[in-house]
């Protein structure tokens, strides 16, 4: 039946979660500001006098998170108002595929909040980040009379005040004066008076620089929220004395009430009293903070302290390779007697010291350093280098250092998230969303002002670009080219055709153009993703040069015109004559090898695109992971994976998880790492993407997942754990061993391979009725075996010969188009003793789509018929074959007219099927039982069979087999459910072969037994098979008694190689040590060639009891000990 | 007559959430062979709906109703009622129902005997793109309705090649022209999806969600660049829910079907099971507070011609009563107006120099 494809399975393994069918969402994670994750503060204010400051905030999500960080340092009463992320408007949920997702988050809804919250009395309304143009006159009025009488109005960033100029009449610069007093300068804060009342505008609601550029940036962020706070104090009419304390020798004498405390510029509170005289510790050159604190007013004074003394760290290159010794330059303006230096190496962001060493200066100015055998978990660190002569500290100074080498050596597993674009992220979102979340990579685009790959590493987070290779034009790009490059650049432009010698120098300019935009040849990316498109649609490709390199690849095909027109049906009299013609036009007039051929120029140019690309930026990093992204097909119809995968530069894939491609993938480049688009679903979703494809077997390497929460919720907190309530748990279980299981545990091989034909599969996109499409047959025959746990493989012409011998079966779904050397590998294949199963028409085409006058395997499946057209008509199979019965009815089936619908041919030692049905079709027309036991028999008459059985397995369930060293993995998940949130309520039993000893993966001993019953809750569920008890992992340690920045031995004889475990250090108060977005790399290990594995402390640990924990993943079985920290 | 009401409305230029207008245009030619005899325009919060009274030319004309839902989707899906001859509706409302939906009403009485076909139409919040309908009948049985798609096409002298419409269902999918397997016989599913592969393909999905039960045959009658499905209801079937949707913003044929036939449908087939019909008693407690707030801005800032309209419409919302549920509406986008104007006022004096 022409296009008759059988979606179901498709259907319903995709991705689901549509946002428009979801019905309204609780609103309040969007509306509601929270205290209830804190980030690190110091205290400012512990009392006002006149008491709390209320206040009322209108404020974009993206500032939000502000609010709570004033509310951590002043007492502060306050409602608010939240407002659109960034785009200053007052509805949050204007995105036109959200709106009104949420309750409350509609301009409408937004408004009457507004009123209704002006109902109450406020000190001082703050907005920021609006648009006040969008304020009803209502709102607006409200706000301004209250101000008149006497409130105070705070605006930051603010636009559409153009009709409100009035209130900006009066300026009150004894009112800037008082707030800046004792606080960080800001040039575009402006105060005013308006009646009675008090108003101040400002650029940025937080002075601090944005994104986090070293351990000074917390002095910064500290001191900006400093301004804050004074700025609302001011404009709510609360008194601002504003006296800075005064510095005599080594003493600080403060005026006003409160207590003083002394920082550092890396925020290190370095003593502090209540007395009214704080004597101060002897200081190394540098600036210094005088905090006011617990008094009327908080304030900060800063002072520089010059000990006559300066230092200054160099490095020639900050890019260490590997972890090779890094070697920078300690200059100082002055010999230091007596004098010696603390080298020390400090992780960012989380400031563990993991290498300190002391050296003795001598009466130079210049001393090479030499830092070797440290370890450093994070992408970049800071060399500190503190000066001392004799205990008095006279001078210090740093330098950032970049680890590449986690950019380029990607972790078993790993999550990632969609950032913004245009932004970064900052530090205070970062500790909740990477620290705590566990993301450790991040996605954006590297065009234009977005951040540098530096700026992630600072924050110890992964960047891998999107978008990168087809980006001419973008911003920031082509600007840094050399005559040369612009001249390659103008000279392509016209078509960037690849049949134009100036496309390829045009290519590589803008690639180089990009290197040098980011410098990535120093700081490299973690993956190099192509970008949703390639601009390359199939309806392009008719300029000269395209029809030029067209009728080029044409000859270099055939060799000559008339080999070409016996392939084709044709009788040009030249190359010259064959046309470049639109598929469509050819495709509606039947000119297959037409439309084949210009289809076949534009995959040529993607594939000629990418390997330039990946060619250029494998110069600069030979570690590149570059990534095809799966939206290809999305703007062209199929995709040619076979050519892109074989270039082996290619070994990410951005994919959306859709069926076949997905197991092609994983067919085709195991190797591959994927990178699962997973944003598109409800919040209260289980991490249905990942589990899929780790299941599936499709999350090798660096396995990235996004679930970005489109609104910005996160910042209202500062906790994303809301917005994912039941994905939180899940994927700390997949990152902590069970992904890394799952990625290094191979399917068990059951015999099966599907023939996976991009010709064929072009053939069925045609809309001939004799030419199905190979999905027709594929995803049917996906669904049996994802229903039965059998495990198949996806096999292409490449290598199909060698290949081909692991099998026992061979499907041929769809296989219309077949070169002939491919149908010797599979003449070849059923002769030695395999089994061919073919659907509708196989080989009525030759590979350049030219119908064939006899199909190609004819000697297996009989001469057919290429003009026929299978006409629907009753299907009923009754018959024996090889000891197995199989049967089949259904109502109305396309079939072609005068074959049997099943016919068997022996041939060698091995046998031919011809199904002259699609699978798909069949089972449209019949009971899924029936459908189900058919191929069942069909298969299990061809020798491949389930390792394993399901009793009462729901509908749609996925299961997968895997093979480990000593032990079977068996994984089942279910997407629907795991999309919708839900767990499934009813038993399923699972019958083992014979009886073992099974635990339930990361958990623990399950029953010895050869059958266990289970409920698919949650809806992803893994189990190991062990023929034998198996017993917690040895925790043999070189010492219980730690010393800081030694390691600790841990013996890892006579554990099998390859062995996922878990290695997890607890605080006496059971907290995890090690930050969420550390455990993949830190966490997790394999079982590899060395006899031990290093647990590192690092300088800064806190002394004290911990308890460490090993737990072999595949039993979930564990053995702790207890260490004891000290100094 | 309630249909009278909505020529009213067209006065009105801001709605509160939706209006009901009644075109003017009335004998405007429709097409070959009949003639608008009146038309009503539903605009919902999102969906955009245009009623259709057509008469047919002929000798005994009758007349038919057809929706145009231009709001719903790209492909401009479309019912109609054919086999009913049909008067002007004698109850056309919409209303807020303060639930997060948006419920509206056409009863159309038939020309030649007594009774009506009723049309329901619910926009509920969180199902952007989605506007559920109910078909009701006083009779025995509903008469088939029809549901088209239709590709928009690119005219080849623009360089465009034409668009092959698709259609898809749990388990299988026909391109225009193509004869699916279930034609003529009862659906053994609640959804149908349509998209277009070529020029069209990025312009999105339309979406059907239907109750099987309810569907005696379903009928592919026309199918190249126009799909017209018909479906009979089954005997005794006098009421029949069904809901439109649309994506035009994701991937058709990769991401928006799928996901719709896989998980999209059955939600949309729950909450079209839940909605409750019943329009709820209007409600004024909006609209006395806008008039307390108003009068509170002219007590401190007086303005006769405001106090004058204020009064007026304080008349009126005097009149209505708790089943004037097409008034609420705009009656409270009028007074939400006047607040605005007298803000706007009290504002300028407050920020004059």
């Amino acid at each position: 039946m022409p296009g008759f494809v059988c979606l179901r399975i498709v259907v319903m393994l995709c991705l689901t979660g549509v946002l428009s069918a979801q019905t309204q969402m609780d609103g309040s994670r969007a509306n509601e500001l929270t205290t209830d994750f804190v980030t690190p503060h110091l205290e400012w204010v512990e009392s006002l006098e006149g008491g709390k400051l209320r206040a009322l905030f209108v404020v974009s999500l993206s500032r939000a998170r502000l609010v709570i960080e004033i509310a951590q340092r002043m007492p502060l009463d306050y409602a608010a108002v939240t407002t659109a992320l960034r785009t200053y408007d007052l509805a949050i949920t204007d995105h036109p595929a959200y709106d009104n997702l949420y309750t409350g988050t509609s301009r409408a809804a937004k408004t009457q909040e507004l009123l209704d919250k002006l109902e109450s009395e406020y000190e001082v309304v703050v907005i920021a980040g609006v648009d006040l143009g969008q304020l009803p006159a209502r709102v607006k009025l409200r706000i301004l009379e209250r101000v008149q009488a006497g409130a105070g109005l705070v605006l930051y960033d603010v636009r559409g005040t153009e009709s409100l100029q009035a209130i900006f009449a009066h300026p009150a610069p004894a009112g800037e004066a008082a707030i800046q007093a004792l606080a960080p300068a800001d040039p575009s804060l402006r105060a005013y008076s308006f009646g009675a009342g008090r108003i101040v505008t400002a650029a940025r609601m937080n002075v601090a620089p944005f994104h986090y550029d070293g351990p000074a940036w917390w002095a910064r962020f500290e001191n900006a929220n400093v301004l804050t706070m004074r700025t609302l104090l001011w404009a709510g009419g609360r008194n601002l004395v504003a006296e800075a304390p005064e510095l005599e020798g080594t003493s600080a004498r403060r005026k006003a009430n409160g207590r003083l405390r002394l920082r550092d510029s890396w925020n290190a509170v370095l003593t502090e009293n209540a007395d009214p005289v704080l004597e101060l510790p002897p200081l190394p050159t540098g600036t210094y903070y005088l905090d006011l604190v617990d008094g009327s007013e908080p304030g900060v004074f800063t002072f520089q302290v010059d000990s006559g003394h300066t230092a200054e760290v160099t490095i020639t290159d900050d890019a260490i390779d590997g972890f090779s010794p890094i070697r920078p330059t300690l200059l100082l303006n002055a010999p230091v007697q007596n004098g010696r230096a603390t080298v020390s190496l400090i992780d960012m962001p989380y400031q563990r010291i993991w290498y300190q060493r002391e050296i003795l200066l001598g009466d130079g100015l210049e001393f090479p350093l030499a830092i070797e055998e440290y370890h450093m978990p994070t992408l970049a660190a800071t060399v500190r280098v503190d000066v001392h002569t004799g205990e008095t500290p006279v001078a210090s100074a740093s330098t950032i250092v970049y680890f590449p080498w986690y950019q380029q050596h990607a972790p078993l597993y790993a999550d990632t998230l969609w950032e913004y674009n245009p932004g970064g992220v900052d530090r205070i979102r970062a500790i909740a969303e990477y620290d705590v979340m566990g993301y450790s990579g991040l996605l954006n685009r590297i065009d234009g002002d977005r951040p540098s790959v530096q700026t992630y590493m600072h924050l110890n987070l992964r960047h891998g670009a999107h978008n990168f290779g087809f980006a001419l034009g973008n911003t920031g790009i082509g600007e840094n080219l050399t005559d040369e490059e612009q001249e390659s650049i103008a000279l392509a432009k016209e078509d960037f055709s690849i049949g134009n010698p100036h496309t390829e120098p045009a290519i590589r300019a803008t690639v180089r153009s990009m290197i040098r935009h980011k410098s990535l040849d120093r700081y490299p990316l973690a993956f190099y993703g192509l970008g949703n498109e390639t601009k390359l649609p199939y309806t392009n490709g008719f300029t000269e040069a395209d029809t030029r390199f067209l009728r080029e690849m044409l000859r270099d095909r055939y060799g000559d015109i008339a080999t070409l027109n016996a392939a084709w049906g044709r009788t040009y009299a030249s190359f010259d004559e064959v046309p470049n013609m639109p598929m469509e036009e050819a495709r509606v007039n039947g000119m297959y090898p037409e439309y084949m051929a210009h289809r076949r120029l534009i995959d040529e140019t993607v594939r000629r695109r990418i390997e330039i690309i990946s060619d250029e930026v494998a110069r600069i990093d030979p570690h590149a992971h570059m990534g095809c992204d799966g939206t290809w097909s999305l703007s062209n119809d199929g995709i040619n994976m076979e050519e892109i995968l074989a270039n082996p530069r290619v070994n990410h894939w951005e994919q959306y998880s859709r069926l076949p491609r997905a197991e092609v993938l994983r067919s085709l480049r195991p190797d591959a790492g994927g990178f699962l688009w997973g944003w598109i679903m409800a919040n209260d979703s289980y991490p249905e993407a990942p589990w899929f494809n780790l299941l599936i077997g499709c999350g090798n390497h660096a396995n990235w997942f996004l679930s970005g929460c489109s609104i910005g919720g996160m910042q209202l907190s500062a906790d994303y754990r809301p917005w994912r309530p039941r994905m939180v748990d899940e994927l700390e279980k997949l990152r902590t061993g069970v992904a890394q299981l799952l990625n290094t545990t191979p399917l068990r091989g059951d015999g099966l391979a599907i023939w996976e034909s991009y010709t064929s599969n072009v053939a069925g996109l045609l809309g001939d009725p004799r030419l199905p499409r190979s999905t027709d047959t594929s995803m049917p025959l996906i669904d049996y075996c994802y229903q039965h746990g059998l495990t198949f493989d996806f096999v292409a012409r490449r290598g199909m010969a060698e290949k081909l011998a692991g099998y026992r079966v061979l499907v041929l779904p769809g296989s219309t188009a077949i070169a002939d050397d491919e149908a010797a590998a599979m003449l070849a294949f059923v002769r030695n003793g395999g089994t061919l199963i073919a659907d509708l028409n196989p080989g009525i085409l030759n590979d350049s789509f030219g119908l064939l006058a006899q199909n190609r395997l004819h000697e297996l499946f009989g001469r057919l018929n290429s003009e026929a057209t299978p006409v629907r008509a009753p299907l009923s199979i009754d018959t024996q074959l090889n000891g197995r019965h199989l049967r089949l009815r259904a109502d109305a089936v396309g079939q072609v007219p005068g074959i049997a619908p099943l016919r068997v041919t022996t041939y060698g030692s091995g046998e031919a099927i011809l199904l002259n049905f699609t699978l798909g079709s069949a089972r449209e027309s019949t009971d899924a039982e029936s459908f189900a036991t058919f191929v069942g028999e069909l298969l299990a008459a061809c020798d491949v069979a389930p390792h394993i059985t399901f009793t009462d397995l729901p509908a749609d369930s996925i299961a997968r087999v895997r093979q480990g060293d000593g032990f079977s993995l068996i994984g089942v998940t279910h997407r629907r459910l795991a999309s919708a949130g839900e767990n499934g309520d009813t038993d399923i039993r699972l019958n083992l072969p014979e009886n073992g000893y099974v635990y339930a993966v990361g958990e623990g001993f399950v029953a010895s037994a050869d059958a266990i019953t289970f409920q698919l809750s949650p809806p992803f569920r893994l189990f190991s098979v062990f023929a034998g008890e198996q017993s917690a992992p040895p925790l043999r340690l070189s010492t219980t008694e730690v010393t800081p920045g030694m390691p600790v031995r841990l013996d890892l004889r006579g554990l099998p190689v390859g062995r996922v475990l878990l290695l997890q250090l607890r605080d006496a108060e059971g907290n995890l040590v090690r930050p969420r977005r550390e455990a993949v790399q830190h966490e997790v290990f394999l079982v590899g060639d060395s006899p031990d594995h290093l647990v590192h402390f690092p300088y800064t640990t806190r002394p004290g009891d911990y308890q460490l924990t090993l737990t072999d993943v595949v039993t979930g079985l564990a053995t702790s000990a207890n260490l004891v920290v000290r100094r | 007559m309630r249909g009278r009401l909505a020529i009213v409305l067209l006065t009105l230029t801001v709605a509160a959430f939706g209006q009901l207008t009644e075109s003017d245009e009335v004998a405007r030619n429709a097409g070959d062979g009949e003639h608008l005899h009146s038309s009503y325009r539903y605009a919902f919060r999102h969906a955009r709906v245009s009623c259709e009274l057509l008469q047919e030319r002929a000798q005994t004309p009758r007349r038919f109703w057809r929706f145009g839902a231009a709001g719903i989707g790209r492909f401009a899906a479309a019912f109609l009622v054919p086999q009913a001859r049909l008067a002007e509706p004698d109850e056309t409302w919409l209303v807020d129902t303060g639930t997060g939906m948006i419920l509206a009403r056409a009863r159309l009485p038939f020309l030649d005997r007594e009774g009506h076909i009723g049309v329901d139409m619910a926009e509920i919040d969180g199902f952007r793109g989605w506007l559920f309908f109910r078909l009701t009948t006083s009779e025995h049985t509903l008469a088939p309705f029809i549901v088209s798609a239709r590709t928009q096409g690119y005219h080849a002298s623009m360089g465009g090649m034409p668009s092959r419409l698709h259609l898809v269902w749990p388990g299988g999918m026909v391109g225009a022209g193509e004869q699916p397997p279930w034609d003529g016989r009862a659906p053994r599913t609640n959804a149908l999806a349509f998209f277009a592969r070529g020029p069209e393909a990025d312009r999105g999905s339309d979406l059907l969600v239907f109750q099987p039960e309810d569907v005696a045959n379903l009928r592919l009658q026309r199918w190249d660049s126009v799909a017209i499905l018909t479906f009979a209801p089954t005997a005794g079937s006098n009421r029949l829910l069904f809901a439109l949707g649309t994506d035009a913003e994701r991937n058709a044929e990769d991401l928006a079907i799928p996901q719709f036939l896989a998980n999209g449908r059955h939600r949309i087939a729950e909450a079209m099971q839940q909605i409750d019909w019943d329009p709820p008693p209007a409600d004024f407690t909006r609209i006395e507070a806008l008039i307390v707030e108003i009068d509170d801005f002219l007590a401190r800032h007086p303005d006769p011609a405001l106090a004058a309209r204020l009064s007026q419409l304080q008349q009126h919302a005097e009149q209505l009563t708790t089943t004037d549920l097409g008034a609420i509406a705009p009656l409270e986008a009028e007074l939400r107006d006047l607040a605005e104007t007298a803000a706007t006022r009290a504002l300028k004096i407050l920020l004059a120099p």
